[in-house]
């Protein structure tokens, strides 16, 4: 267990600079998940922390040691990579001990470390199986057990459920918050799924084009975000954004429909973005009136797209709604919370 | 029978004999040399006798008895520490080739290739000076560098397509477990393209045991090869082509062994399993 403290850290490949001085302090213990667009830089940031990349600027420390300079096998961090990377000449068991094999562990030890981390992710009936003979969910929890017989300071994923169906996906969710909870290692993880970042995350970093957009728990960056692209990108389906402006005190939309929310002070006539959740809106009541464009009944809840002054719009209600696609509904924005941000720097306006 | 099956028969057939006669077109020329191999002196140059002449073991008797058995030590000796120096050398340049990143690495991977495009005639003087000079004529030592130097370009190109097939994935696993580089090297890259570097080698060694124009400059009584020997049954009576083929047949059967021997490590599909799911 370490805490991992990354300060002002700059990548470049050649030319092309791919993170732009990124700071990221991690506790000890703490579940610690990255998330961004594809291509933002999380796989490259996390194995800068494994030392598999160089750092071309900035410090990165483990335990309250620099690592800049220390070779992968020298940190004592455990990586799990997408593609799992098992030993295909291995058996599972000894994919599992091989870095026990290398650090030169008795093989008593060895064995009991291997059946316990077999135990764990019940791996027990496949250990003398080569990968070849293992199902994608089965590899993915042999490449977990190679990282847990290690007894790492660090815990690093690179999108290790991408592989999977979406049930498995689900199942091996709560297998990894478990195991967690119960080796209580500092986890690094990567995804670019933003419901995995805020059901296992103790802390969630969003990241784009290799800038720190937000760093928060999983409940602050949905209720507060700091800026459009983290407001957007956090929850699911994602934040409405409405162009509109402010007059007599009001928030007026470009075709002249008036919204029934509080508008920020700012003076008259200044143009803002609108930002509301979908969960957050309510039929009837006084609001705008909008056009039912689309219904998506899932069960447990009701999924609407709307046509609101021309521009389409997501809202999701708990109870079965008695709407059809074409319907004329008012849509109202008074109950829970309504976000503004700038025009142009798309920065949260309080 | 249904019709299915007839036509099945009739295509498994039609395959067979196919096969049949590509496997005879290629064989032909090895079946000519074991039958002149077999014949007596007058025999083996009347072509419609070549069938029906009796056997004799005379040939192999005579080919045996010179100084041929020194031959084959010496192609054994420089087959094998050819085979061995290339592949070490080779691969090692490989694995620099394909994962390390490098200025101008193309421009030199090409370079290595183009040393394959010399004549090994344009540089058989001046290996012959060069030798001269160190004192190795005529050694087995200068075999084994000459044949290496020609023999690691295309080592190199051979091994660096086999361990970029390799996922890096797997190198950078075995760094996180502890491994340095040569430890995974070891432990990792050598086991998953052993099937090619098997293929690798009975090339190596088919090169060695098969080079002729080094050998014939390059020594003259002590470091012999099996190919040079050719030369000795070009006498003033004439070309004694029994024995020639006789030595033809011996000289064929030691790589033949060697590639049947080496044939189980070049199974296909080792790495599978290891990525993806
Ligand atoms: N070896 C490399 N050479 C040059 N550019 C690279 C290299 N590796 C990554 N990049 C670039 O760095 C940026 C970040 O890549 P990275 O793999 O970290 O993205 P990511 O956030 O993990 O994306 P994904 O979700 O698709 O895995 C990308 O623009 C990519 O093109
Ligand atoms: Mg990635």
């Amino acid at each position: 267990m370490a805490t991992v403290s990354i300060r002002e850290v700059v990548k470049k490949f050649g030319d092309l600079t791919v993170m732009h001085g990124v700071s990221i302090d991690i506790a000890d213990g703490e579940f610690v998940v990255l998330v961004g667009p594809s291509g933002c830089g999380k796989s490259t940031l996390l194995r800068m922390i494994a030392g598999l990349e160089k750092i071309t600027a900035g410090t990165v420390s483990i335990g309250g040691r620099v690592v800049n300079n220390l070779p992968p096998k020298d940190r004592d961090i455990s990586m799990v990579f997408q593609n799992y990377a098992l030993y295909p000449h291995m058996t599972v068991a000894e994919n599992m001990s091989f870095s026990l094999t290398i650090a030169g562990t008795p093989e008593g030890e060895k064995k009991s470390r291997v059946a316990a981390a077999a135990e764990i992710l019940g791996l027990g009936p496949l250990l003398d199986r080569f990968p070849r003979q293992l199902s994608g969910g089965q590899r993915q929890r042999v490449a977990m057990g190679r990282s847990i017989v290690r007894d790492p300071q660090v815990f690093l994923f690179d999108e290790p459920l991408s592989n999977l169906d979406a049930k498995l996906r689900v199942a091996m969710r709560a297998e990894i918050k478990s195991l967690h909870q119960r080796l209580n290692t500092t986890v690094v993880y990567v995804t670019h799924d933003q419901v995995e970042a805020m059901t296992m995350a103790d802390k969630i970093v969003v990241l784009r084009s290799g800038r720190v957009e937000q760093i928060g728990g999983p409940l602050e960056l949905y209720d507060d975000p700091c800026n459009r692209f983290v407001a957007q990108f956090i929850g699911s389906p994602a934040m409405n954004v409405l162009p509109a402006s402010c007059r007599d005190g009001k928030l007026v939309l470009p075709g002249g429909a008036v919204l029934d929310a509080a508008p920020p002070a700012l003076p008259d006539g200044a143009e803002l973005l609108v930002g509301k959740r979908p969960e957050h809106v309510r039929l009837g009541g006084g609001g705008v009136p909008a056009r039912v464009k689309v219904v998506e009944p899932t069960g447990s809840e009701t999924c609407v797209l709307a046509d609101l002054s021309g521009r389409d719009f997501v809202c999701v209600f708990r109870d079965r709604m008695p709407v059809r696609a074409g319907d004329a509904v008012s849509l109202s924005f008074a109950g829970g919370a309504t976000y503004f941000f700038d025009k142009d720097t798309e920065l949260r306006i309080r | 029978m249904s019709r299915e099956d007839g036509c099945g028969k009739i295509v498994s057939w039609a395959r067979g004999i196919l096969i049949a006669l590509i496997s005879l077109a290629f064989l032909f020329p090895f079946l000519c040399m074991l039958l002149v191999s077999l014949r007596s002196r007058v025999d083996a140059i009347q072509p419609e006798r070549i069938f029906t002449a009796p056997l004799t073991l005379d040939n192999y008797r005579l080919a045996i008895g010179g100084d041929l058995g020194s031959y084959f030590v010496n192609s054994v000796a420089v087959a094998l520490f050819t085979t061995l120096a290339s592949l070490i050398l080779g691969s090692l340049a490989a694995y620099g080739f394909a994962r390390y990143q490098w200025e101008k690495r193309e421009d030199r991977a090409f370079w290595i290739l183009s040393q394959k495009f010399l004549p090994a005639m344009a540089v058989v003087i001046p290996y012959f000076l060069m030798a001269s000079l160190f004192n190795l004529l005529d050694t087995r030592v200068l075999l084994v560098i000459c044949y290496t130097a020609f023999n690691i370009p295309f080592t190199i190109w051979m091994m660096r397509g086999f361990i970029e097939d390799l996922p890096a994935e797997l190198e950078e696993a075995a760094f996180m477990d502890g491994c340095t580089r040569l430890q995974t090297i070891r432990r990792i890259v050598l086991p998953l393209v052993l099937p090619g570097m098997t293929a690798t080698a009975i090339f190596c060694v088919i090169n060695s045991w098969n080079e002729f124009v080094f050998a014939n400059f390059l020594t003259s009584i002590h470091a012999k090869t099996v190919p040079t020997s050719v030369m000795m049954y070009l006498s003033i009576s004439g070309v004694k082509w029994g024995e020639m083929a006789a030595t033809g047949v011996l000289a064929v059967l030691p790589v033949f062994a060697f590639a049947i021997g080496v044939q189980k490590y070049m199974i296909r599909g080792l790495t599978f399993g290891a990525v993806k799911g």
